[in-house]
């Protein structure tokens, strides 16, 4: 994979990819990329940050009652909500814009794509928190802060979140990955002032030159590699410290 | 430590699981104030289940009353229930450090930083933990960790101290050095403490009374040497310590009694049981002695296996009826495999007991 990327990748500085190298470097292509679809990567940003904290908000509560309930709805409620990754993009985009397209503002806003990427990437959050939660030291670490006199909160928030840290930052990284990445959903969602990296670079590989579409796919790497790469040396120093 | 002893109280305790399973039957106690009490009994007895009931982790069946002192606590939550648990990995908390772990019901309970600062110094001191207030628990030995786990939970000098299998972790050297030193403590405590166990070393060693359970039910209460020299049935018998069993037959006057080692032993008094199978007869009630030419009233057997324990030896004995026994002698016993020895049983240490209904 890292071969392809690589050709098309240097595709993106050359003057003509058909004649290769021998027509020369340049910056050109690069710079059509930013003028026409530099706000695509701000809006890729915002809506993986802000599906990152929804999911966060909904996953860890959601986790903590799976991993602590004995009810069997709990095993078929899991199941449910991890329906949306089995069911194609295209399947669920539709879906949503059948009941809310007609909400014009929201039809028109990045939240419109923000709710599909939730619903997407929620039950990968939600899977690896609850694993967290069903650790049998962290139910001990639970019960003797009970027997200790910590109320649920306490608990919670105390001993239970910084124990579960960790595996919430691994599921923000998955979480982030997959929505920076994601184009089915999004392809269906957008309008053409909510256009997403995945998505501009979909168009500019289906209506312009070669060279801008693989300048582009450096531009997407430029912005989400080091964001990885700052979440990962994250987690790592995060398991180190609470693991 | 504690502010007063506690007595507790337990009635119509039992637990049945939504699947059916019975966990706990119908279970009564008293533990005295101060009293150290055992929960002896193999796996899935419903010690741990009973333990949890006290300790208002694990909800009992409706109608279950559990009294600390006057008060019923049997429907508070955990945390107000004002006890001290020490878990069996003892679950310390593992971003804090050792002080921090002991602080922090002090912590929560807002104590002043001061007080806490002072008698986590005194519980350091108490437990024999100076000098490793800051380590964290990953770099404690399993013996510091269970210390640190105990300190913790006395720290908030509960009513009832619970511990939960608390030695099984650890290696079998450690386990008994620390095993008394945690019967010194508890002592030196004055704290009425429930200790769960499955090892009657363990259980002998640490608690004033053990209650040895079975199936979901306590079989018998009283203090270790009770239960020893007089237990309520064939299970608590073999639970503390061996027994050797031997199966009951008649003789011509259909009396019954067992046959053993060549002779007959008629049962009398107290050991004719209705219902009775076998005869249990502890090791150390067996007595070895060289064959003589003299006419003996002793039995025979032959020597299968010696094995060399230290203190003692322990012998098997194959007697000519084709019964296995297990007999301890001291170990300057000179008797090796295939030896051929007279054999003495104490007629009243032979125990019987009736089918449980």
């Amino acid at each position: 994979m890292i071969g392809p990327i690589g050709v098309s990748v240097s595709a993106g500085f050359m003057e003509n990819y058909a004649i290769g190298w021998r027509g020369g470097f340049t910056l050109r292509w690069l710079a059509e990329v930013w003028s026409a679809y530099g706000s695509t990567v701000m809006a890729s940003i915002t809506i993986a940050s802000a599906t990152v904290f929804t999911t966060i908000l909904i996953a860890v509560p959601c986790a903590y009652a799976l991993a602590r309930s004995k009810k069997a709805w709990a095993l078929w409620f899991e199941e449910l909500i991890t329906l949306p990754v089995a069911v194609p993009g295209l399947a669920s985009a539709l879906a949503l814009i059948l009941v809310y397209g007609e909400l014009r503002w929201f039809r028109q806003h990045l939240a419109f794509i923000l709710v599909g990427h939730v619903i997407f990437t929620l039950p990968f959050m939600v899977r690896v928190v609850a694993a967290a939660f069903r650790r049998r030291e962290l139910l001990a670490i639970e019960e003797v802060a009970a027997t200790l006199g910590a109320s649920f909160w306490q608990r919670f928030s105390g001993l239970l979140l910084p124990a579960v840290l960790p595996s919430i930052l691994s599921g923000a990284l998955m979480v982030f990955t997959l929505s920076i990445g994601e184009f089915n959903l999004t392809w269906m969602l957008h309008t053409p002032l909510t256009r997403t990296l995945p998505v501009g670079l979909a168009d500019s590989y289906a209506s312009m030159r070669i060279e801008i579409g693989s300048a582009y796919t450096f531009v997407f790497l430029i912005v989400v590699l080091p964001m990885l790469w700052l979440m990962q040396l994250s987690e790592r120093v995060l398991v180190k410290r609470y693991a | 430590m504690p502010e007063q002893q506690t007595s507790v109280r337990i009635r119509h305790c039992a637990k049945t699981y939504p699947d059916g399973t019975v966990a706990l039957r119908s279970t009564d106690l008293d533990i005295a104030p101060g009293e150290i009490l055992a929960l002896l009994g193999p796996s899935g007895c419903g010690k741990t289940t009973l333990l949890r009931i006290i300790a208002g982790l694990e909800t009992a069946n409706p109608g279950a009353q559990i009294f600390f002192g006057a008060d019923e606590v049997g429907g508070l939550r955990p945390e107000v229930r004002q006890i001290g648990m020490v878990f069996q990995h003892y679950a310390l908390f593992p971003q804090m450090d050792v002080a921090a772990n002991i602080a922090y019901g002090l912590k929560i309970r807002g104590i002043a930083p001061e007080e806490i600062r002072k008698r986590v110094a005194d519980l350091l001191d108490l437990v024999r933990l100076d000098g490793l207030a800051h380590k964290r628990p990953a770099e404690l030995s399993g013996g510091q960790r269970q210390r640190v786990a105990l300190a913790r939970a006395i720290a908030i000098r509960p009513r009832v101290l619970l511990l939960d299998e608390p030695l099984t972790a650890l290696d079998a050297k450690l386990k008994e050095s620390l095993r008394d030193e945690l019967a010194a403590l508890l002592r030196q405590l004055h704290v009425t403490a429930i200790h769960v166990t499955h090892d009657q070393h363990e259980a002998m060693a640490i608690a004033d009374r053990l209650a040895v359970m079975h199936h979901g039910e306590v079989i018998q209460v009283g203090s270790a040497e009770q239960l020893y020299r007089a237990p309520a049935d064939a299970f608590v018998a073999s639970f503390l310590g061996h027994m050797n069993r031997v199966p009951i037959s008649f003789d011509e006057h259909a009396r019954p009694g067992i046959r053993l080692g060549g002779l007959w032993l008629a049962l009398e008094g107290d050991a004719r049981v209705a219902g009775a199978q076998e005869v249990l007869i502890r090791p150390e009630d067996i007595r070895l002695y060289p064959l003589s030419n003299d006419p003996s009233p002793l039995g025979l057997g032959r020597i299968l296996q010696r094995a060399f324990l230290g203190d003692r030896i322990q012998f098997r004995v194959l007697t000519p009826e084709g019964i296995e026994l297990r007999v301890q002698e001291s170990r300057d016993c000179s008797f090796v495999v295939d030896d051929s020895v007279h054999v003495d049983i104490q007629r009243d240490a032979l125990k019987t007991f009736g089918v449980r209904q």
